[in-house]
């Protein structure tokens, strides 16, 4: 008896939770595939003829375009240059004994604690006098060196869990070190290597405050637009509700399909996995 | 014609090659952009904090060394601590509530469910979606004429609100979006640390006859409090640089009440272009979290001193 209360309260507890975790993405769906007048009612209506206007209305609009391709250009981009940087610099860190390598990865661990405002106020007045406000090649590189410290970190793990002999061995071979690197180390590497691209794609492709102060009207990513969206005098959740879900996409499709390299890479050294 | 790994050793120290630099070389990518783009930038706000930059004025402008002017303006500047409370009053109960329903989640994951990684994947969700989504998300969802939580609310009998206009509520309306935001990785983490814990005292203290709570209490609880107290300055630092849904959910409003300190940044630095001051505010922040830091390490480091003493 006591054991099925328990039972039926589990159950309880995971529908609560499913609910709530889930909620706001269903909700943002449903509403994305409603008519205007569909959306504003209450209750929401769960069951209704979806109308593909709202998407129409997004794609058929060159700044949501643009936006949606500098989002997936900044964010494809910038992951590879932190994964890549990340990989290279957690080798160079766990193979060599390199004067000041327990400073290095202890200064890493504490980029965190800078605010990101500290960093940004700085870099806009750099890039103000350099021309690289509202360019992509200034957001990437902005982007990447707020990520790169993470993404090192993980990858320092992975490095170390990596045998040495292994090096050896293409060393006594005749391969230099780079070649090691690309051909020995980083094959083996892959499952850290995934973990660490999983979670900076989600950290990029979310990123707003950086977009904001440093680009904005010629490189506007889909934060930077779905933001903008409130500023009008007229609200319109269909639009903000179709843009979001396509936003959503990307971070859905991680979760659903790649949640162990998600789940490794989040843990980021602070907790065992 | 065997090769020994000396003389590949001794082949890689002759002469200039890439071998000899091969760790700075590995370093270099991931050091430069650092540098450049972390390092060299906190450098020149503490510059900038003792300049009268204008970013309203052309780059060519020359600027003045102002002494401490801008920290003074800064520290009696009354919209500046009033953006201090504010985030203290967001944040604290946030901090509070994310900890402790976190930690519930995870202790109620821990055992053995079935699809407790389903469950563990879905719950992860909130935390990974674009946080302006979730503040445009939160702003119809408290809506006063169309949102769906009045419409949930009335089952309960609670009157119709204005949750996002009314003073009273719109603090409280960030805090419930933020802990949203937050409990999956306060429970991811907790959970991680919770599967580190060894089994066999738990189930000694079983044996022995202690009740889940007595189990929880002085079993569980003190392994877990390394990890707990790692996860809480996890948070709190990303806490106090509250921006993104705040922005969009309020833009600060109504008044300031709920412009926190990076709202109140972005409004000063890059709306009205006074960067010097803007630069003076940051640079007093990340001094105060080094304090802070030190501080805290000390502690640490003297409480395990002491438990030495003790033993």
């Amino acid at each position: 008896m006591k054991r099925a209360l328990v039972v039926v309260l589990d159950v309880v507890v995971a529908g609560v939770l499913v609910v709530l975790s889930v909620y706001p993405v269903l909700w943002l769906l449903a509403i994305s595939f409603q008519s205007d007048q569909d959306a504003y009612q209450t209750p929401t209506k769960w069951f209704f003829v979806p109308q593909l206007d709202n998407y129409q209305k997004l794609f058929a609009d060159p700044t949501f375009v643009n936006a949606l391709i500098n989002s997936i250009q900044l964010t494809v981009i910038a992951t590879a240059l932190c994964v890549l940087f990340g990989a290279l610099a957690a080798y160079g860190l766990s193979r060599y004994k390199i004067r000041g390598a327990v400073t290095i990865t202890f200064a890493l661990a504490i980029t965190r604690l800078v605010p990101t405002f500290a960093i940004v106020i700085p870099t806009f007045y750099i890039y103000r006098q350099l021309n690289l406000l509202d360019t992509m090649v200034g957001l990437i590189f902005a982007l990447v060196a707020f990520q790169v410290p993470l993404s090192t970190l993980v990858m320092y793990r992975v490095m170390n869990a990596i045998p040495q002999s292994l090096d050896e061995a293409a060393r006594l071979d005749g391969a230099g070190f780079l070649r090691v690197f690309w051909q020995v180390i980083m094959p083996i590497a892959r499952p850290g290597l995934a973990a660490s691209a999983v979670v900076t794609f989600i950290l990029v492709w979310n990123e707003f405050l950086l977009v904001l102060v440093l680009a904005g009207n010629k490189v506007m990513t889909m934060p930077m637009l779905i933001s903008t969206f409130q500023t009008d005098k007229q609200i319109l959740w269909g639009s903000i509700a179709a843009a979001s879900t396509i936003s959503l996409l990307p971070i859905v499709l991680i979760v659903a399909l790649a949640q162990k390299h998600l789940l490794s890479g989040l843990g980021m050294g602070a907790v065992r996995e | 014609m065997s090769t020994t790994i000396q003389q590949v050793e001794r082949r890689r120290r002759q002469g200039w090659n890439t071998e000899r630099f091969a760790p700075y070389l590995l370093l270099l990518p991931a050091a430069a952009v650092v540098l450049a783009l972390r390092v060299v930038p906190m450098l020149v706000a503490v510059y900038l904090s003792f300049t009268d930059t204008d970013l309203s004025q052309p780059p060519s402008t020359p600027v003045q060394l102002v002494g401490a002017a801008n920290y003074q303006t800064v520290l009696h500047s009354t919209d500046f601590w009033e953006a201090v409370y504010t985030t203290v009053v967001i944040v604290v109960p946030a901090l509070v509530l994310e900890m402790g329903i976190g930690l519930a989640i995870a202790l109620w994951l821990w055992r053995p469910l079935r699809g407790r990684g389903l469950l563990r994947g879905i719950t992860l969700l909130p935390y990974l979606l674009v946080p302006v989504v979730i503040g445009n998300f939160f702003r119809m969802f408290y809506s006063a004429d169309f949102g769906q939580l009045n419409y949930y609310l009335s089952f309960l009998g609670v009157p119709s609100q204005s949750w996002l206009t009314d003073p009273n509520t719109v603090r409280w309306a960030v805090v419930a979006m933020e802990v949203w935001h937050t409990v999956p990785f306060v429970a991811l983490l907790c959970l991680a640390g919770l599967s580190g814990i060894p089994k066999d005292p738990i189930e000694a203290a079983l044996v022995d006859g202690a009740n889940a709570w007595q189990r929880f209490r002085y079993v569980v609880f003190p392994s877990l409090l390394p990890i707990l107290g790692a996860v809480l300055a996890l948070r709190a630092m990303d806490a106090i640089q509250l921006f993104d849904e705040v922005y969009v959910l309020t833009g600060g409003g109504p008044g300031r009440l709920t412009s926190v300190i990076n709202l109140y940044l972005y409004q000063f630095g890059f709306r009205q272009f006074r960067i010097g001051e803007t630069s003076a505010a940051v640079t007093l922040m990340v001094g105060t979290i080094a304090v802070a830091c030190l501080i805290v390490m000390l502690l640490v480091r003297s409480r395990r001193a002491w438990r030495e003493v003790q033993r």
